[in-house]
């Protein structure tokens, strides 16, 4: 069984849901969905120009680790473009330190506090879970 | 993991989820180490700033999570600093049988 991945901590979550192509060459030709904590490392390394170090340690995870995160990020970005695919936010195994989390199967919400690993709905054991929107 | 549940009463059977949690009459503690509940009187009810005199008291006796039906805005930052976990209790769920059984699966 794989290792459980550590959650990855972010300031706020993207302001968009997505973005889609527009245009002469736009098709709907499928979505790649970008997980929160790959656009955390975008907006910190090409938007506030942090080194990855100081950006990895903001998110709590080592810097290879952050660059990984990184990469996969880019590489989805680099596709949607190309490919013309829609770009939609996905919750991945990120945590908002002072954010409210909504379990879609029971309805219950909870905080997940940085000293909780675990990333399910602690009343059903889901793991269909998104932060609510403040 | 030690959680604390907001309830109406000490009995298991007819005690319901009780959606105010400094104000709750009982407290119920599940032990997810063995599924053990045990059950606490409100002591602070007369007091004021019930809110905080209860969470103190849990915090204090290493409680993990709380879970009722609202937490005020006084309390959150404190259970926040804390690293206690807050749960707001599905809105179908009535009884406290209902929750502990879910927390038990």
């Amino acid at each position: 069984m794989p290792r459980q991945k550590r959650l990855r901590k972010i300031v706020a979550p993207p302001e968009f849901s997505g973005y889609k192509p527009f245009g002469k060459g736009a098709r709907s030709s499928g979505e790649v969905k970008l997980l929160y904590e790959e656009y955390e490392a975008i907006k910190l390394a090409d938007y506030d120009m942090m080194y990855h170090g100081e950006a990895a340690e903001l998110m709590g995870v080592s810097r290879p680790t952050f660059a990984r995160i990184y990469e996969s990020a880019r590489q989805k970005v680099a596709k949607a473009f190309v490919e013309s695919k829609t770009l939609q936010t996905s919750y991945g195994s990120a945590w908002l330190e002072k954010g409210w989390f909504g379990c879609s199967v029971c309805k219950s919400k909870f905080t997940l506090p940085s000293t909780h690993e675990s990333h399910i709905c602690p009343i059903c054991k889901s793991g269909n879970i998104g932060l609510i929107d403040n | 993991m030690i959680s604390v549940i907001s309830c109406t009463s000490n009995n298991l059977d007819d005690s319901k989820l009780d959606k105010r949690f400094g104000r709750a009459q009982w407290f119920c503690l599940h032990n997810s180490a063995d599924n053990s509940v045990q059950f606490e009187k409100n002591r602070f009810l007369d007091e004021e700033n019930i809110g905080l005199l209860v969470i103190e008291e849990f915090i204090k006796r290493k409680a993990d999570r709380i879970i009722s039906g609202d937490f005020g805005a006084k309390v959150q930052p404190v259970l926040h600093e804390n690293n206690v976990q807050m749960v707001i209790f599905p809105p179908d769920f009535i009884m406290l049988s209902e929750l502990l059984d879910k927390l038990n699966s």
